[in-house]
């Protein structure tokens, strides 16, 4: 950051210089200026705006030494460090080493698992509550040895949690109902409360419900709109039986009773549908075997407007199975088997695992059922459970604090089982939630995330924007004022099209700038899914901008950006690329019969994997197989289109 | 009391004092009389009983009361003969437990000190850069993008600032300079949103600007920027009343840091250490340090 990108610059330069557009460039130094291209409004360049002038940068998913899995796995950093870290201040890491982010987030939710809160605390300490019970005290033999029989002991707690195996008698003291866990709760709840400083800096208050079903993964996070004084009120919703249940019908039943007891608001987010086998997003029934119905459907596009499509544990926007005419679908995936890997995957799973399927199948839902169940906004969060949300590829931490830095880490599997292997090279370094939020506060923040005008990043914090409508034309885009064009003639990423004028297809207003410290962009895409005449869905990625003079064909452009990317010396340059990129795209194959989404992805340009990093600082070889190159990405909220009645 | 939290070791013998009060209640209550008689007072099966109910959410019937009591006199000979077996020694989990007994009880004390006003108003001054309301700017820009200025950037910026300055006051500047989606006018822009759009440099740049004239270049990551300053409201570092609960968060939080680690320092300090570091320990990987990529 403190050197601005001047070399950089000058090599754009000299490298562009074949195509440079001189049409372009006459726009510079014009003598008098042209009239506004927005007609009817005088120059008034402070005029109050009604929306946001930025997004703001957050992490929606990180864990504590609260949750069971991260103490277990030897993280000591507790509420408080997770905030310190996230609005900017150094940190000891649980390893023993310095940490700080690039840049503050503006805002972070801490959500530990609901289930045995504080339990570890309890297995690591030998407390006669843990000791009392033959699995508690396998447990506190595995912590005692440390290294990987801890970690070992980690996952057999995972294992046996997920498959309902808790001893009932133990888990008492950890979970609703025990004035331990009630005052477990405040405490927590009391140290984010600390840090939330509203305009500056948000302490969002909620947890993650963990639903596991045979290892299979249906956790969802949940967020309160509201302070202590509401979030005191109750302790948090679990999911083992007599209390909590593994049912999200359960759990929006819970959320319902929240709002009456508390007159507050909440909403829920479901994560790693790559590791559920197939029940994340179901199509005939839920993993129970009920069949969907109309319950169902309303429930579930009642309390979860949001997804997060990506974070460590893999990217979850789409699969190169599903999609196979898509060719960067090939993206950070965990698709080996379910959480535990206790079984592994099929391709017949994928269509109920992956977000854009999931966006298809709520179409069809709809026109079954009269609601889209999967009519979800997107935003990107870590899921790290060291309590330090990392997401960019030269300052990972890891997801747990078995996977801090160090010169082994990229060496040892993450998990091996007879169903297969998770190399720890596959931790994926992402991703982050930009939120289109009007104030820098719980209600503000929370607000947009219901009507869905957030999107994903996998680390990078590039500005992305879309607007979709039915009068954009290729005009605005000389508007030195988009935001304000597009709010005007349409809607933002997570709303419904208006009713459709005229005879063309939806156009969108879609525009996206670097992350100022970050890589140039490659291209914008606009990815629509539609349901035909006879129920069957579709899907198609359209190139619809590119940086340079590359052709795009058939809303296809083969081009590829190019690579800068060094991996000895693990570095890159912005000498490819553009530092910005917008258009206006008009849907060509439209038709005004069948129901509709389009969202963007952007993509930048190649940038280093976090292994090269470690290779390059520790000097130790990249194992082999490991990917050493991605290109970061972000996934808006779709805009959807739903023919009149 | 800011000096007892300065001394680190007296509060070992605080809490030995302490320590030494539970004891005493404890054996007044039961436990250990002397070396050949155990004494269950009434208080202990009390204890015992409470315990029992809050496993089972039920009072025990006399018959469990009795088989408590056997139990916990079968434990007290057990525990005894087994320390004086030495059992305990090099016990994981005893270890582990007695340490965080001590540390909890520790943790109290520190905890219990609250902060005087002359100690927040010292730690306000110490840092004010945590507490300062960052500067705010309104401001206005036009954009230069170096790929539609290859050879001649800087030729073009300067005809650029020449166009705006011949305009007009009221008139629209917007057409000079080249298209963008970065926003050209900010009413009310604090510094870490200037930040977010345009890096770290062009931030730092703003502070010096000339208020209410088109000026520049300024560099930012992208480019070069045509730049008016319209008003700028210079960051202040608001008096403690206004920012009392985060000074007091962070300076009990310093405080106690710092507490613990002196006093943990100085309690090791009491003993001689003989480590018999492994020869593989002598050359340990060192990380280089970060690496910058050539934009950052």
């Amino acid at each position: 950051m403190k050197q601005p990108a001047k070399t950089v610059l000058v090599a754009a330069s000299v490298a562009l210089v074949a195509v440079s557009s001189a049409a372009l460039a006459q726009d510079a130094g014009t003598e008098k200026p042209k009239p506004d291209a927005y007609p009817g409004k005088a120059y008034s360049p402070y005029a109050k705006r009604s929306f946001p002038a930025r997004p703001l940068w957050g992490d929606s998913h990180l864990h504590t030494a609260l949750s069971m899995d991260a103490g277990l796995f030897g993280n000591r950093l507790g509420v408080e460090d997770a905030h310190r870290f996230a609005r900017g201040d150094e940190v000891m890491a649980s390893s023993g080493q310095p940490a700080k982010l690039s840049r503050p987030l503006d805002w972070v939710l801490v959500a530990d698992h609901s289930d045995g809160l504080g339990l570890v605390q309890d297995i690591a300490a030998g407390a006669p509550e843990v000791m009392r019970s033959e699995q508690g005290r396998r447990w506190v033999e595995g912590m005692r040895k440390g290294g990987q029989a801890g970690v070992a002991a980690a996952l057999d707690l995972i294992t046996t949690f997920s498959n309902a195996k808790m001893d009932p008698e133990m888990f008492a003291n950890y979970s609703p109902g025990s004035n331990k866990y009630k005052s477990i709760w405040q405490r927590a709840v009391d140290a984010a409360e600390k840090y939330n400083d509203p305009g500056h800096f948000t302490a969002l208050l909620g947890f993650e419900w963990t639903s596991l079903v045979k290892g299979a993964n249906m956790h969802r996070n949940v967020i309160f709109r509201d302070g202590p004084q509401q979030a005191k009120r109750i302790v948090p919703y679990t999911t083992q039986a007599p209390v909590g249940s593994p049912d999200p019908l359960d759990l929006y039943k819970w959320m319902e009773s929240y709002e009456a007891k508390t007159g507050g608001s909440t909403l829920a987010l479901a994560h790693n549908g790559n590791l559920s086998n197939g029940i994340m997003f179901p199509i005939d029934a839920q993993y129970s075997g009920r069949k969907l119905d109309k319950h169902y459907v309303e429930q579930r596009a009642k309390w979860e407007p949001l997804y997060e499509v990506t974070q460590i544990k893999g990217d979850g926007e789409a699969h190169q199975v599903l999609s196979p005419d898509d060719s960067f679908a090939d993206f950070e995936h965990w698709d080996v088997g379910n959480l535990d890997l206790s079984v592994a995957k099929t391709d017949d799973m994928l269509a109920g695992e992956y977000a854009r399927e999931a966006l298809k199948r709520g179409l069809a839902l709809e026109q079954r059922l009269g609601t889209n169940p999967y009519k979800f906004g997107m935003v990107g969060a870590t899921d790290s459970h060291t309590s330090l949300a990392t997401a960019q590829e030269d300052n990972f931490f890891g997801k747990h604090t078995g996977y801090e830095p160090s010169p082994e880490r990229m060496s040892h599997p993450f998990m091996k089982t007879d169903q297969g292997v998770l190399h720890s090279w596959q931790q994926s370094a992402s991703g982050l939630g930009g939120v289109w939020a009007h104030e820098n506060t719980r209600e503000s923040i929370f607000d947009a995330m219901a009507r869905k005008e957030v999107y994903a990043t996998t680390g990078s914090r590039m500005v992305v924007r879309v607007f979709g409508g039915w009068e954009f034309t290729d005009a605005d885009l000389s508007s030195r004022q988009l935001a304000f064009l597009g709010y005007a003639k349409g809607v933002p990423m997570g709303g419904d099209l208006r009713k459709r004028e005229g005879e063309s297809g939806p156009n969108f207003l879609v525009y996206a700038l670097r992350d100022p410290i970050g890589a140039n962009l490659d291209r914008i895409q606009i990815i629509k899914g539609w349901l035909d005449a006879d129920g069957k869905t579709h899907e198609r990625v359209y190139d619809v901008v590119v940086s340079g003079d590359r052709a795009i064909e058939d809303g296809r452009c083969a081009t590829p950006v190019g690579n800068t990317v060094d991996i000895a010396h693990a570095s890159w340059t912005n000498t490819i690329g553009a530092s910005e990129l917008a258009t206006v795209w008009t849907d060509p194959d439209f038709d005004a019969a069948q129901s509709a989404f389009y969202y963007v992805r952007v993509l930048e340009i190649p940038t280093p994997r976090w292994v090269v990093y470690d290779a390059y600082r520790f000097g130790v070889e990249i194992p082999e197989g490991a990917r050493t190159i991605l290109q970061e990405r972000a996934y808006t909220s779709p805009i959807w289109y739903t023919p009149a009645k | 009391m800011k000096r007892l939290i300065r001394e680190p070791l007296l509060h070992f013998v605080v809490l030995g004092a302490a320590l030494f009060a539970i004891d005493a209640s404890l054996r007044e209550n039961s436990g250990p009389a002397g070396d050949d008689q155990i004494v269950v007072s009434r208080g202990r099966i009390a204890n015992l009983a409470a315990l029992f109910e809050k496993t089972w959410q039920r009072a025990p019937t006399s018959a469990e009361v009795r088989t408590l009591v056997d139990d916990f006199v079968l434990e007290e000979a057990l525990y005894r003969e087994g320390k004086a077996l030495g059992v305990d020694i090099d016990d994981t989990v005893i270890r582990r437990r007695v340490r965080q007994k001590m540390e909890f009880a520790l943790e109290d004390i520190i905890e219990h000190e609250a902060a005087t006003d002359p100690q927040l108003e010292e730690w306000l001054a110490e840092h004010p850069e945590r507490y300062t309301r960052p500067s705010r700017y309104r401001f206005r820009q036009l954009y230069l993008n170096p790929e539609r200025h290859v050879t001649t950037l800087a030729a073009d910026a300067e005809r650029a600032l020449a166009s705006v300055r011949a305009l007009d006051e009221d008139a629209d500047p917007r057409q000079i300079g080249d298209p963008s989606v970065m926003e050209h006018a900010f009413p009310d822009a604090s510094v870490a949103e200037v930040v977010s759009t345009f890096g770290e440099a062009f931030t730092e740049s703003l502070a010096d600007l000339p208020i209410g004239e088109w000026t520049g270049p300024v560099r930012s990551t992208f480019g070069l920027h045509i730049v008016r300053v319209d008003a700028r409201t210079p960051g202040t570092l608001p008096p403690l009343d206004d920012v009392r609960a985060s000074v007091e968060r962070d300076w009990s939080f310093a405080e106690r840091a710092a507490a613990s680690k002196r006093f943990y320092g100085d309690l090791v300090a009491r003993y001689r250490l003989v480590i018999e570091w492994p020869e593989n320990m002598q050359s340990q990987t060192e990380p280089k340090d970060a690496n910058e990529p050539s934009d950052r």
